[in-house]
């Protein structure tokens, strides 16, 4: 059951943490874990490798000490869960550790910071920060990098793993790569996970229930799939506020009955919903197909786009006067680019715009001209200062320099990430 | 809560769960919004295939009657034989494998707003939490007018190897008689371009055969110097230009268009009716333009100003825009995009773009353009033409003629590809 209470979140006794840079592999996975985890191995210079997930749950471990400056480390994570990681080097030292979060990128570039896996994955040497001067950027100095490190992953890893792309994170409530965890909302220069207080309202935070996270694990409880991280889904969960009072006894036991009484009758609708919808699921086959989020990239992309880059080639070869040229051309649509997920922003949505005759990221066909890494900022501003009555240059003319920038910026990164396709 | 507390607090826990069953569906959040979208031509194909493309979490669900979509951009290439349907007709197989869109082949017989369900002809209902509805058109009746017997063939498809068949049949020195609709309507160069295109293929198959062309409108009312340069030089002698001839009735059985001006009898009948939005806008309470034949919306988001979370993209909204197939899938793209914002709790972007492009062949190797880029002006409310950006080519050549299937592949890729 999913009831919101207020409640104090009792913590458990403090226990320090194991010292990094030469600690031990010590993974806090138990062995319990080992029918439904997978290892993720590689090396990282002296570190703590943390993977947060999304239902509360926490894993970590220390890379283990050695002659090299590689340190080898295996992290036990939970499979058919989404998490994300983050390294820390110096973690023990407040005043220089610095953390990087972790975005997977995988062959065809599709990225992010939420993944899972059901086999073992292997990481290549992640160099990561040593100090504040070695950063990429710090604008904020809480010690966290601004963006996350992209670590790009080999055949057999992009294989396994899987990229879990959503618009709405709840792990990441702004999206910017950053946990919610790792965030420092009081611009304090502490980070939350840290920070005593996160939001500086003098209340610390095991008293405070402002900020509709029960048990204070960066996922707000409408989202959160265990409010109590007592590792008991809140479906299944008769106390989901972990208080010792089992939820329908706490519905009548509260002082708040009409708050309760709201509470009960929405989450009986809620209830009533979802079995129609999973009735009438049952009658469309085709429903069932999108729940989860997973991009897996398949290698018949690699043979599809160079099956298009010959086609395109051949194309070339054509005589252009032969009007027969443009049947052929339109009977063969080349493939699909695949779905990779971005951010809403303005030079996207502007850029789409140029799709219906040009290729980009969503059009695979080349149309006009191929925009996929193009700098369009100096073809546009000089059609715009031409003036000629063609068609390109009236679309030029409906776009200042700002937006000609921003369409410009995106195509750029499109190049960036996704190299020429 | 600091390092010492929340990080062992979360260590301790990882106990707990490795004890539990870990889920096996995502919470919520990353679950997916449900969106439907009604209607798989360009502005419905493209609003699913962006929305899926940008993100792919979402569970976007496309309700299409037919399993193939038939073009109307190049359709009057099939009137004269350059083209054939199957040509122009596509498909949803990319949608559904590629983008993980979930398609479904059926009619819509309801929508509930307050409820946020539509109700399928087989009495499923599915639930949104946002709907994008594309119907296209639909047109008010012209009494006496069978589409049987005279087509309109402004929807692709059957109606178009109905009217081709008729042209193909009729005798030389025959009359080819079309009616315009008074705009907004479908296409605003298409009509203009049907005529040319009818006339050239008269001129080498029909000799002797005449295009009357019934105009409701004061004038031709795009590409005006094209298109009277080709009806009265290039097809000099074949094509007669009426205008302000408003359409009373049909003769289907004698194929007379029976008008303000006069009946004019035909050997073949184009009549292409009044236009309104597709019928199932206003069956949902959903025309409130103040013309209701079209559904009022935000041009920020596309949401009907009607009924909440119900957004109506392409030819059936009445933002002012018009009503095509490369214009609706730019306001598919906008749409997509507040429709994903909006889920997030966003708002839509504030200064959202689109553009209008169309190519007309004129005869079997020349072809005109007319283009325009649309801004939002947040001082009307309303989208409009950016100044500069407006324009047509001047007069027809043969390279915007190739220059044509290079717009209308890319199109076709964009929106189904």
């Amino acid at each position: 059951m999913k009831i919101k209470h207020t409640i104090p979140i009792m913590v458990s006794a403090a226990v320090l943490l194991v010292a990094c840079g030469g600690g031990g592999n010590n993974t806090t996975s138990t062995p319990d874990l080992s029918k439904s985890s997978f290892n993720l191995t590689g090396t990282v210079p002296g570190t703590l490798i943390e993977a947060f997930c999304e239902d509360g749950s926490y894993h970590s471990t220390h890379s283990e000490e050695n002659e090299s400056n590689e340190h080898p480390f295996t992290l036990k994570i939970p499979t058919n869960l989404s998490c994300r990681l983050v390294m820390t080097t110096n973690e023990d030292d407040p005043d220089n550790k610095i953390i990087t979060p972790i975005k997977f990128v995988n062959e065809s570039g599709a990225s992010s910071i939420a993944f899972s896996s059901e086999k073992d994955l292997h990481l290549d040497f992640i160099d990561l920060a040593m100090n504040s001067a070695e950063m990429h950027s710090d604008e904020n100095q809480d010690k966290v990098e601004d963006t996350p490190r992209e670590v790009a992953l080999s055949s057999n890893a992009s294989s396994a793993i899987k990229i879990i792309i959503q618009a709405n994170d709840p792990l990441d409530s702004d999206n910017d790569g950053t946990i919610n965890l790792l965030e420092d909302d009081d611009g304090d220069h502490i980070i939350n996970l840290d920070d005593d207080d996160d939001d500086n309202d003098g209340i610390l935070d095991i008293d405070d229930n402002d900020d509709d996270d029960s048990d204070h694990d960066g996922i707000k409880d409408d989202d959160d799939i265990d409010d109590d991280n007592d590792g008991i889904n809140d479906e299944s969960d008769s106390d989901d506020d972990n208080d010792g009072i089992e939820d329908e006894d706490e519905i009548s036991d509260s002082i708040e009955i009409d708050e309760v009484d709201e509470v009960d009758e929405v989450d009986e609708v809620d209830e009533v919903d979802e079995i129609d919808e999973v009735d009438e699921v049952d009658e469309i086959d085709e429903i069932d197909e999108v729940d989860e989020v997973e991009v897996e990239i398949e290698v018949e992309i690699e043979e599809e786009k160079e099956k298009e880059e010959k086609d395109e080639d051949e194309e070339k070869e054509k005589d252009e006067d032969d009007e027969d040229e443009e049947k052929d051309e339109g009977d063969s649509i080349p493939p699909v680019t695949p779905p990779v997920a971005s951010l809403p922003s303005a030079g996207r949505l502007l850029a789409s715009q140029c799709a219906q005759c040009h290729r980009t990221d969503a059009n695979p066909n080349k149309g006009f001209e191929d925009l996929i890494g193009e700098e369009i900022y100096g073809d546009l501003v000089e059609m715009k200062r031409e003036n000629k009555l063609e068609l390109m240059h009236l679309h030029a003319n409906g776009y200042n320099e700002e937006q000609i920038r921003l369409m410009d910026d995106y195509f750029n990164n499109l190049s960036e990430t996704k190299g020429d396709e | 809560m600091n390092i010492s507390s929340r990080r062992n607090f979360l260590k301790s826990l990882g106990g707990a769960t490795a004890l539990a069953s870990f889920p096996t569906i995502l919470n919520a959040a990353t679950k997916g919004s449900r969106v439907i979208v009604i209607g798989g031509g360009f502005a419905g194909a493209t609003a699913a295939k962006y929305l899926k493309h940008w993100s792919p979490d979402l569970n976007v669900t496309l309700i299409e009657p037919n399993a193939q979509y038939h073009s109307p951009i190049l359709s009057n290439l099939v009137i004269n034989g350059q083209k054939s349907l199957n040509d122009i007709t596509f498909n949803y197989n990319a949608l559904k494998n590629k983008y993980g869109v979930n398609i479904v082949t059926e009619w819509v017989q309801g929508i509930d707003g307050a409820g946020k369900t539509v109700e399928l002809s087989s009495n499923v209902k599915l639930e949104y939490d946002r709907l994008i509805i594309a119907p296209g058109i639909s047109f008010l009746p012209v009494p006496g007018l069978d589409f049987n017997k005279v087509p309109h063939a402004w929807q692709s498809g059957d109606q178009l190897l109905l009217l081709k068949k008729q042209l193909d049949a009729m005798p030389a020195g025959g009359t080819f008689v079309m009616t315009i609709p008074p705009a907004p309507y479908r296409c605003p160069p298409g009509p203009y371009e049907r005529a040319a295109l009818v006339a050239d293929y008269l001129k080498t198959n029909k000799p002797g055969s005449k295009v009357i062309i019934l105009d409701a409108n004061p004038k031709i009312i795009v590409e005006e110097e094209t298109f009277s340069h080709e009806f009265n030089v290039t097809y000099a002698g074949i094509v007669e230009y009426y205008k302000n001839i408003k359409l009373e009735a049909v003769d289907s059985d004698k194929r007379i268009a029976i008008t303000n001006a006069g009946d004019f009898k035909a050997d073949v009948l184009n009549v292409i009716p009044v236009h309104s939005a597709g019928k199932i806008i206003t069956t949902s309470d959903l025309a409130n333009h103040p013309s209701g034949r079209w559904a009022n919306v935000s041009p920020l988001s596309y949401e009907s100003t009607k009924t909440p979370f119900i957004h109506v993209i392409g030819d059936s909204q009445g933002t002012g825009q018009p009503k095509a197939g490369h214009i609706a899938n730019a306001e598919a793209k906008v749409c997509a995009d507040a429709v994903i914002r909006l889920l997030a709790g966003d708002q839509p972007y504030a200064a959202p773009m689109t553009n209008s492009a169309c190519y007309s062949p004129l005869s079997t190797n020349t072809a005109s353009w007319l283009t325009g880029v649309f801004g939002y002006d947040a001082s009307t409310d309303s989208m409009k033409v950016v100044p500069g950006s407006g324009g047509a080519s001047n007069g027809v050549s043969k390279e915007n003629y190739k220059d044509m299937f290079t717009w209308a592949n890319s199109l076709f890729a964009d929106t189904f590809a």
